[in-house]
């Protein structure tokens, strides 16, 4: 399968490299509206099934009740797709 | 206290409704997500507006979901289209006081088409989601269609709970016949008034088919309103090749296993449904014979739709289109027919 990179998944994978692991809430957050949590963590899904983030349920705080919120970071190969898809972006902008 | 419960309740539904991956991937985080959210609300009013926002976030959630997937919510959307639909339709044709043909095709036609659109979302191997998906079509439709009256502030609460009830059994039975007629058994085997019931509805749909250009066309129904009438004489002749042909048909198939012979036979049976059809239209049996004498042509023109729904009727009953060649014959062991 060709790793394919749509805009959303890319907006995701910059927030997870410049901030480091974040929860699906704190992306909506800092997307500036681009992210829309109905929808985050569809696009997420589908990016690790991809294998560009990974997640894991983050550690239970003493006392805590509730389901545990998922904290999502970029896997190497998704910073590596991330990363030659900014190389071929600059390389068409530099063409044009 | 009751936002926690709230949410494990919801927790608890969606995980025994949604595919697990949908679950876990998209679900269970949104729910997390509001329960973070709901310890961090410091006011009533923002613990309302929290929950009020996460909901709307698990909604839209469950439409992309739903859209992706096959699963439940694939299923209730199709059931919505429907009824939205069958709706309009339903107060197109009052308002239009069109023939009563025609309004009845328009009640009927929930229940027709939510169990095509059901099994084309995957649900053709779940009997009771066909049969709940139909009636559930069928009984919006009609609420919403103005059908069963039931905002109509003119008539009292008890008369509209009682058109309700009068009205539930009936739809539910065609619902549950227009299930049956789209449900996909998962062994592969039909039974018996499986098959019989898909032979007569086969029946119905074929002699309908032909009755437009045949008997409707010639005698001034235009084609459109041929084609809106079909639900209604789909419904009327497969009643009608069930109380007359499908019976016989029946007692048959024991002897006839060739479907070909099983289709001439029932063609050759065919004037019981022409004549009880002739009699639905207020002819006697003796009027019927006369008609045959003094306009054999005619006769038999005008009642080629129903020697052509018994022909399909006798090929589907046949037990060669059960996919099970055990019946009747009983040296076939067990294993034997299994491994067939």
């Amino acid at each position: 399968m060709h790793p394919t990179l749509p805009a959303k998944e890319r907006l995701v994978l910059e927030l997870l490299v410049a901030h480091g692991p974040l929860f699906g809430l704190r992306l909506v957050q800092i997307s500036g509206g681009a992210l829309k949590r109905g929808t985050v963590y569809v696009t997420l899904g589908r990016m690790e099934r991809k294998a560009f983030i990974a997640s894991e349920p983050e550690p239970p705080a003493p006392g805590a009740i509730g389901l545990p919120r998922r904290i999502y970071r970029a896997t190497p190969f998704g910073e590596r797709v991330l990363g030659a898809w900014a190389a071929l972006a600059r390389e068409l902008a530099f063409e044009h | 206290m009751r936002r926690r419960s709230t949410s494990a309740w919801l927790h608890l539904q969606l995980k025994r409704w949604a595919n697990q991956r949908t679950f876990e991937e998209a679900i269970e985080p949104t729910i997390a997500d509001i329960e973070h959210e709901m310890r961090a609300a410091t006011t009533a009013w923002g613990r309302t507006a929290t929950w009020i926002r996460g909901c709307a976030a698990l909604v839209r959630v469950l439409f992309v979901c739903g859209l992706q997937s096959n699963g439940v919510l694939t299923h209730g959307a199709a059931v919505i289209l429907t009824v939205l639909v069958s709706a309009g339709l339903l107060r197109w044709a009052q308002a239009a006081h069109s023939d009563p043909k025609v309004l009845n095709s328009a009640r009927l036609l929930p229940m027709f088409i939510a169990p095509v659109l059901l099994r084309l979302v995957g649900a053709g191997s779940r009997y009771w989601r066909l049969a709940v998906g139909a009636f559930a079509a069928g009984l919006m439709a009609h609420t919403l269609g103005g059908g069963l009256g039931v905002f109509d502030s003119s008539i009292s609460v008890g008369v509209r709970v009682a058109r309700l009830a009068v009205w539930c059994p009936p739809l539910a039975l065609v619902s549950a016949a227009t299930a049956a007629t789209m449900w996909r058994p998962g062994s592969g085997r039909r039974s018996v008034p499986h098959q019989l019931l898909l032979a007569v509805f086969a029946g119905g749909l074929a002699a309908a088919l032909t009755f437009g250009p045949v008997v409707l066309w010639p005698h001034g129904t235009t084609p459109t309103e041929a084609t809106a009438m079909l639900p209604f004489y789909i419904s009327l002749f497969a009643l009608l090749f069930s109380v007359t042909l499908a019976p016989l048909m029946l007692i048959l198939r024991r002897w006839i296993r060739d479907r070909s012979n099983l289709g001439f036979a029932a063609s050759v049976l065919s004037p019981t449904v022409i004549c009880s059809s002739s009699y639905l239209d207020g002819n006697t049996l003796r009027e019927c014979l006369g008609m045959l004498r003094t306009d054999p042509w005619h006769f038999l023109l005008s009642g080629s739709p129903f020697v052509i729904g018994a022909v399909v009727l006798g090929w589907t009953l046949s037990a060669q289109m059960a996919g099970d060649d055990r019946e009747g014959s009983p040296e076939v062991s067990e294993p034997d027919a299994r491994g067939s």
